[in-house]
């Protein structure tokens, strides 16, 4: 009958030893007490002897492996030729379950589309994300899923009959794709300007970087929070166009696009109405911080209510921008020339008309 | 490469000169001690950049009270300030 | 009436000079004349009368223990102390003590009524006062362990100086003082004990609680040891040679002073016999001291006391009721500048990397120490964290007699010296002989004193899945994160392990916990793709123990997990992520207090559901902070915990494993909380 050789315990913490060399080869004869191997822990190396007379059958660990103490390290036989025993099955672990029948993330899509798990006809014995949406798919529920973007079905697109390469977008241009679609197709977009004089603006933003110490000029922060302050007073320019009816957001979430790279971002501030001054500049800081960096969180980089935008950068004297899905007023901020700049806004003229925006433009003209 | 104020200040400079260049200025003669958003060579959107890049490059996430004139204010300013945040004066 | 006048202006109370002179350090100085010790006595005992007046006139912030009858007993030690480098510990029996080492009448009286002006702010009372080298606190023999470590910090930069540790007799009950004693001998350090001897414990007497003899019990441990009566003549001159015998020697002694005490234990609760009482008044040493001088010496001192003590309580009494300014929320020190960079081992596992932390710490900082159980070479500490160390820096790597809270409390005594001491407890279940000394000891006198620091780490391995079984499987966290003040740190493989021990014990000023999972020592230390979370800027701490981050930016599920259930919730998390689909983040801190919540809320407040999985005996623990935490700032995603039952941990391997929560388990919690 064949002897096991065990890995020994050589330190009380360890259950786990190295297993570094055998001094024997398989069909060698050994002697009881004869080293036929070494192992070692972190500190120390130990001699493994034979128990009992006998030849080396074969070997279970590998040297350089890393073996449970108790574990079979070789075995010894009667005779050379005696077979290695078969390893006893491995016990099978009561405490893990089989697999569920509804793959957890299979769940959470049921659970949102009120989809029962038995209409779901399963993959493989398991109710998984591909079952539960090629069922969605046949049953026409994709479309009206509450996603945040969805981009509207439409037939599939010929190919343009020059030859090309098709490139996948970002996730970023996914978004400006899904913004640009929302403007045409839900929003009734217009757009307005008023002239306005810059330069009681520039000097209060100078007297406020100044009295902060602030590193980043303050200017288009403080006309976004001015914004934000002139939507708390005019609901109407913080609002969307719901099911025929005017929809008056109960928060203040201002977006404020940047570029970043290759990357333009409508980053978010939300509930902006309960900060002060101080509080938003600091808050639109840090989003703009994360968006320059792009590590916007989710929260940041959707649910805007309100836009900003400013082309001043870009030297840019006049831009019409586009409303951010499910708002209806975009400011649009430009470089001045010869002391005189426009501020316009884009909006939906379901929720606003022109005499409402301009009033809204007029206060937005000047920092107090 | 051993973290000196003067690499630091060449290092946060070479960054200037390239944002300064996006938008069509030249940043080379940037001194030390030059207050950076005064000399008006980058703009708030490339100061923005330059401090998301500043805080990736030497891993040191910063908060809104920290961005400051007096910190980061200058070249000299902003190198000294990352060898205070890493301890190292 | 002072036999060596000085230059220092001592106390004064609105005017009224202090009838002695300090020396230059602020200490009183008090001759040994009878005219001497008569006035400064009869200054203490009037000022404990002035305290029971001011008491029974309501002025009195909880109760207090006054040293009447021992005032002799009180000074003769401590006056005779006259290196600058001296230490009293003391008790809550400490006014002589106080008044001799600090001269601070005015202090002392508003101290105990809660005024602005007390010594110590309005948080010490009667019995936690600090004044420079002078600490008292009110647990019996709780500053013992800390004497004997602030002694060994003398001894190691050859000091002169000296530490009194006084006890009462009826202290001598407390184990503690024994470790400490027994410290004391085996480090041969230059502590005396004081064992002042009234008879009495409170109110039960000390025949009826104590075996054996007192002064034997110093000799049996390698005291040199003496005996004096305060009744007798010559006592002052018989303590001032035993002060300076340990001086000169510089190793341990024990002084037992048999006393008397006149007064009730604290207020209104002295319930011996009339008879008794009145045989120990007949025999009080000031009446014995006012004896020897003429009558009218007498009632010129007895007018100066009056005269001062009337000018230190109308000033007391002026002065408002102690109040925060503002209002401290804790007691933590910020983090310091200058770090050790420790080299991460290429390939190495958690044991190396602590290992070579604590190589690198010893090597660059000559103020660490590391002190602990079997700690010497070849052995290298239970889990052979320490191997190599005393071997390459002999005297620094202190192997200890078995004796959790007397080298906790040495640790604290040295870290309150200015050195920096880690000491290892060899499995963190034994913590529990150290609570008193982390829980009423290293975190108060930070918290109590503006002064004082603690810069101490305490390490333990802790953890189970080892089949070591209830006494050594534990994860005691949940107990010490709710110790106000009391830092507690438990990285993972995942953390810069090295660098964070290394942080903590030169760059975090704070009393430390340091746990350590017993099966993550052979882990390979290894960041992966794991992020550091933006440190709140609130969060204590937060930046220099950083919480990690891995996996989805859009969980359907975050796990929070932290040191040995860190790689157990990996595993989860790729079961759930291939068999269940979902998308898995994982949030890994390292400081669990104060616990980073801003840093936490940043990263968790938008996550739709959140399971904390823990190994600790988990009811009040870490996971229920955390799920309060959330709940209070309007949280509304699904939330779960997973943690250890509260039943012992069993031996056998089988029952082990069904009791501590492992991946199975975690991805069940997953699954119910869809």
């Amino acid at each position: 009958m064949a002897t096991p050789i065990h890995v020994p315990r050589i330190n009380n913490n360890d259950d786990e030893v190295k297993v570094l060399a055998f001094d024997v080869k398989p069909g060698e004869r050994v002697s009881a007490g004869q080293i036929v191997g070494q192992v070692e822990t972190d500190k120390a190396v130990l001699d493994v002897t034979a128990p009992v007379d006998g030849y080396v059958l074969g070997f279970v660990a590998q040297p350089d492996e890393i073996a449970q103490v108790g574990s079979v390290m070789l075995w010894l036989g009667a005779s050379a030729s005696e077979p290695i025993p078969e390893a006893g099955a491995p016990t099978p672990d009561s405490s893990t379950a089989g697999p569920s029948p509804v793959t957890g993330k299979a769940k959470l899509l049921l659970a949102r589309y009120g989809v029962k798990s038995d209409a779901v006809t399963p993959i493989d014995g398991r109710i998984t994300v591909e079952a539960v949406e090629r069922y969605l798919a046949t049953h026409g529920l994709a479309a009206a899923a509450p996603a945040p973007v969805v981009a509207v079905s439409r037939p599939a697109e010929p190919r343009p009959e020059v030859p090309g390469t098709a490139v996948a977008l970002s996730r970023e241009e996914k978004g400006m794709a899904a913004t640009v679609v929302w403007h045409r197709d839900c929003a009734v977009p217009g757009y307005i300007e008023i002239d306005y004089d810059p330069a009681p603006w520039a000097e209060y933003a100078r007297a406020f970087q100044e009295e902060k110490g602030l590193l980043m000029p303050p200017l288009l922060p403080l006309m976004a929070w001015r914004l934000v302050e002139v939507a708390r007073t005019m609901p109407r320019i913080n609002a969307t166009f719901v099911e025929q009816q005017r929809y008056e957001y109960g928060a203040v979430n201002l977006g404020f696009t940047i570029q970043a790279g290759e990357s333009l971002y409508l980053a978010v501030v939300r509930e902006a109405e309960v900060l002060d001054a101080g509080g938003f500049v600091n808050a639109l800081g840090d989003v703009l911080r994360r968006a320059a960096s792009h590590q916007l969180r989710e929260s940041e980089a959707s649910g805007a209510t309100i836009g900003f935008s400013s082309m001043e950068r870009w030297k840019v004297t006049r831009h019409i921008p586009v409303l951010p899905p499910h708002t209806a007023f975009m400011l649009a901020h430009a470089a001045a020339r010869n002391g005189r700049a426009v501020l316009g806004a884009s909006y939906d003229h379901r929720v606003l008309n022109g005499g409402q925006v301009v009033a809204a433009l007029k206060k937005l003209s000047s920092p107090t | 490469m051993p973290l000196t104020a003067e690499s630091i200040a060449a290092e946060i400079k070479a960054r200037i000169v390239a944002i300064a260049a996006e938008l069509g200025d030249d940043a080379s003669e940037l001194g030390p001690d030059e207050i950076i958003p005064a000399t008006g060579l980058i703009d708030s959107a490339g100061l923005l950049d330059l401090i998301a890049w500043y805080e990736k490059t030497y891993q040191i996430p910063l908060t809104q009270a920290e961005i400051n004139i007096d910190n980061l204010g200058t070249l000299a300013r902003m190198a000294h300030f990352v060898l205070l945040k890493k301890g190292l004066v | 009436m002072m036999s060596d006048a000085s230059p220092m202006a001592a106390d004064s109370a609105n005017g009224v000079p202090a009838p002695f002179l300090s020396d230059a350090s602020g200490k009183p100085r008090i001759g040994t004349d009878p005219a001497s010790l008569f006035a400064f006595a009869t200054l203490i005992r009037d000022t404990e009368k002035l305290i029971l007046d001011l008491f029974s006139r309501g002025l009195v912030s909880g109760t207090t223990h006054t040293c009447l009858g021992q005032e002799l007993c009180q000074m003769a030690v401590v006056r005779a102390l006259d290196h600058p480098d001296d230490h009293v510990l003391s008790n809550h029996r400490n006014h002589g003590h106080f008044l001799s080492y600090s001269g601070d009448f005015h202090g002392l009286v508003a101290e105990i009524m809660g005024r602005r002006d007390g010594v110590c702010g309005g948080y010490g009372g009667s019995q936690h006062l600090a004044y420079r080298h002078f600490h008292s606190n009110g647990v019996q023999a709780g500053m013992t362990g800390i004497g004997v470590g602030l002694a060994a910090a003398l001894k190691a930069r050859d000091s002169r100086g000296i530490v009194v540790t006084v006890i009462g007799d009826g202290t001598l009950g407390e184990g503690l003082l024994y470790e400490s004693m027994n410290l004391a001998s085996v480090w041969q350090v230059p502590v005396l004990f004081v064992v002042e001897h009234n008879g009495i414990a409170q109110t039960t007497y000390t025949r009826d609680t104590l075996g054996g003899d007192i002064v034997a019990r110093g000799a049996a441990f390698g005291l040199d040891t003496w005996r004096v009566s305060d009744r007798e003549a010559g006592f002052i001159d018989a303590a001032a040679a035993v002060v300076a015998q340990v001086r000169e020697r510089r190793r341990p002694g024990m002084l037992v002073i048999d006393t008397g005490r006149l007064g009730p234990h604290s207020k209104g609760d002295d319930l011996r016999d009339p008879g008794e009482r009145a045989a120990l008044a007949a025999a009080d040493p000031l009446a014995a001291l006012a004896a020897c001088l003429p009558a009218d010496e007498v009632a010129a001192i007895r007018a100066s006391c009056a005269a001062y003590l009337q000018a230190v309580e109308r000033r007391a009494l002026a002065s408002p009721a102690a109040n925060f300014d503002p209002l401290p929320e804790h007691s933590f020190r910020p983090a310091q500048a200058g770090q050790v960079e420790i080299p991460e081992v290429a390939d190495g596992n958690v044991r190396a990397a602590l290992n070579s932390a604590l190589h690198g710490l010893l090597a660059a900082a000559p103020e660490t120490l590391l002190i602990g159980e079997d700690l010497h070479d070849p052995y290298g500490g239970a889990f052979k964290v320490s191997a190599g160390l005393s071997t390459k820096f002999p005297g620094r790597v202190i192997s200890t007699p078995i004796s959790e809270a007397g080298i906790t409390g040495a640790g604290i005594g040295l870290a309150m010296a200015g050195r920096r001491p880690i000491v290892e407890i060899m499995f963190a279940d034994f913590l529990s002989l150290c609570l008193d000394q982390l829980y009423n000891h290293a975190v108060k006198f930070p918290g109590m004193f503006p002064e004082a620091t603690v810069p101490l780490v305490v390490r333990a391995p802790c953890g189970g899945r080892r089949g070591y079984g209830p006494t050594h499987s534990q994860s005691p966290e949940n107990l010490f994160v709710s110790v106000p003040g009391l830092t507690v740190l438990y990285p993972s493989h995942r953390h810069r392990v090295g660098q964070l021990l290394a942080d903590a014990v030169l760059r975090w000023s704070n009393p430390t916990l340091f746990l350590e999972h017993k099966l993550l020592y052979g882990e390979k230390c290894d960041t992966a793709d794991y992020e550091i979370l933006p440190a709140g800027d609130d969060d204590l701490g937060a930046a220099l123990f950083p919480t990690l981050r891995r996996g989805s930016a859009a969980p359907d599920v975050t796990l929070l997990a932290y040191g040995g259930m860190l790689p157990v919730a990996e595993r989860a998390a790729k079961i759930l992520e291939t068999q269940e689909e979902l998308a898995v983040e994982i949030v890994a801190p390292a400081l669990l207090a104060p616990l980073p919540r801003q840093t936490l809320l940043q990263a968790l407040l938008d996550r739709p559901r959140i399971l904390v999985v823990e190994e600790a005996h988990h009811h009040f623990g870490v996971s229920a902070e955390i799920l309060a935490l959330l709940a209070e700032s309007a949280y509304s995603g699904a939330l779960a915990r997973l943690g250890t039952l509260p039943v012992p941990i069993a031996s056998a391997r089988s029952l082990e494993s069904a009791q501590l929560p492992d991946e199975a388990a975690i991805v069940a919690a997953v699954i119910d909380l869809l």
